[in-house]
């Protein structure tokens, strides 16, 4: 952790409201790209980055600095997601529409195939990761989407490596048994 | 198909494919996989797998979904914070007592004693909350008064202003509950002005929010009713209110907070005419900033007026410089 986001959490714990939305701004992006892939749909993501940093602002105080602030942000986002997910029967994978912002269609390029191919793979992945547990999934995303180290997603999801790397083999598998058929087309 | 595969063989390339293995590991593995078709197989359909997943669920917020975000959570942080200053002064009162009633039950006194302390506790609490002598409060003028003990004493929850004896500059102040709270002056005394904020952002009753904006109205205006006006915006739940405040606002010179305040009414209020104001006060301080916030509204926003809107102003924006001007500067 750099020194200005150091000193940006104390004047946060110390009731400086500036600095604490300076450090949403540093994390934000991330996190909203996270919920957004949680979610898979707008408003629950938006829903839960305001309860993830209503939470932030409201603990900050209880951040020891034992760990990269991000892992904390982190793990705050991870149980907000799943708790809002019990709440919320809503959050589904949605279809793709023609007029969304959120098009997933418009993140795959491949010139070699047509339309229909690719929006038959967008929904194959999305029904796939519906099959994943949450656990199974979360540790995906965190993985695979957001790129993160095996040790800080068992830093954030308060687990151990082996755990998680057991996680990972069980949700790549589940994935790619359903996803083969599409790799050989 | 690799089907032959041991469920460790399976392990072992899945941890590879996610950098999670030791180097010599990682060599083994390597060396297996060039020799086994099957393991090979295996490796590229996961890697399919994870590039293909990875390309479709990577989704960038877009910055207006972002930026209109912050705005909401600005405003969010500053309710709670405003939550928390008032609810720490009961706390600590309540603490006291608290604190006082188990010294008492710690020392094991006799019940009596104790009822006494608790009845004393009481009576002390009440003494806090309501002025202690008969006397008129008198806050007209600009004496200073301790707004904070004027709330707890309770005078505030039931004020109104009295409509029939208003001139253009004076203002009457009645409690229905406490006679000897009559106070009258200017609304530009510092007292006064103190009040009709508190009454804007707290009053539970949504008309006298409204009498306390239209006063508000006509006080002069500064840093402090332009802050508590864009609170009242961001925060008001009626749309009466909430609209009379923002028209206000458009009588006030231009802050970044007034800006930003009505970035976030044009993004996220459901009442069209608030975003209208919203676009009229962005107007008055037209920057190149605006641009890729006007061009989600003009296209986005549901209500045809506040679309054009957004697409006059655009236009205006996005204009080369005219003619006139550049024979202007010859």
């Amino acid at each position: 952790m750099d020194r200005t986001t150091r000193d940006l959490i104390i004047k946060a714990q110390a009731g400086d409201t500036e600095s604490f939305h300076e450090i949403v701004t540093i994390y934000d992006t991330r996190i909203m790209t996270l919920t957004l892939q949680i979610a898979q749909n707008k408003e629950d993501a938006e829903d839960i980055y305001q309860e993830t940093f209503v939470k932030v602002f409201k603990n900050i105080s209880k951040f020891r600095f034992e760990s990269d602030i991000y892992t904390w942000i982190y793990r705050i986002a991870v149980n907000t997601a799943y708790n809002y997910k019990r709440k919320h029967s809503k959050m589904i994978i949605v279809e793709p529409k023609e007029d969304s912002g959120y098009d997933f269609l418009d993140w795959v390029y491949d010139p070699q195939s047509d339309e229909e191919n690719r929006e038959e793979l967008v929904m194959a992945i999305n029904q796939s990761l519906l099959t994943l547990s949450h656990q199974q999934r979360t540790v995906f995303i965190l993985k695979h989407l957001q790129q993160l180290k095996i040790k800080d997603i068992a830093n954030i999801l308060d687990l151990s490596e082996g755990t998680i790397k057991k996680y990972l083999f069980r949700a790549m598998e589940k994935l790619r048994v359903s996803l083969k058929e599409y790799h050989y087309a | 198909m690799p089907n032959k595969l041991t469920e460790k063989q399976k392990k072992q390339v899945s941890l590879y494919v996610c950098n999670a293995l030791s180097i010599s590991a990682k060599r083994k593995i390597e060396l297996e996989i060039k020799t086994n078709t099957e393991l090979s197989n295996y490796m590229s359909e996961l890697k399919f797998t994870i590039n293909a997943t990875r390309q479709i669920s990577t989704i960038a917020p877009s910055e207006e979904l972002l930026q209109g975000s912050r705005n909401l959570l600005h405003g969010k942080i500053q309710v709670i914070n405003r939550e928390k200053s008032s609810a720490s002064f009961f706390s600590s009162i309540l603490n006291n007592i608290k604190s006082g009633v188990s010294f008492v039950a710690k020392k094991q006194q006799p019940v009596w004693a104790v009822a006494t302390y608790v009845i004393i506790g009481l009576l002390a609490g009440r003494l806090l909350f309501f002025p202690s002598t008969d006397k008129p409060i008198d806050i007209s003028g600009q004496e200073n008064v301790d707004m904070n003990k004027l709330i707890q004493s309770g005078a505030l929850s039931d004020l109104r202003i009295d409509q029939s004896t208003l001139s253009p500059s004076s203002i009457k102040l009645v409690s229905h509950s406490d006679e000897r709270f009559n106070v009258s002056g200017n609304v530009n005394d510092k007292n006064i002005r103190q009040i009709l904020y508190y009454l804007l952002l707290n009053d539970e009753v949504i008309d006298n929010r409204f009498q306390a904006g239209k006063q508000i109205r006509r006080i002069t205006p500064n840093g402090e009713s332009r802050m508590v006006l864009i609170s009242s915006i961001l925060s008001e739940t009626d749309q009466k209110v909430k609209l009379q405040s923002m028209e206000t606002l458009s009588q006030y010179q231009s802050s970044q907070e007034l800006i930003n305040a009505c970035k976030r009414i044009l993004l996220d209020d459901r009442n069209s005419d608030m975003r209208l104001e919203a676009i009229e006060i962005l107007e008055k301080n037209k920057s190149s900033d605006l641009i890729s916030l006007l061009e989600v509204v003009s296209k986005m926003d549901d209500n045809s007026s506040v679309r054009n809107k957004a697409n006059e102003l655009l236009a205006e924006l996005q204009k080369p410089v005219s003619i006139e001007y550049n024979e202007v500067i010859k």
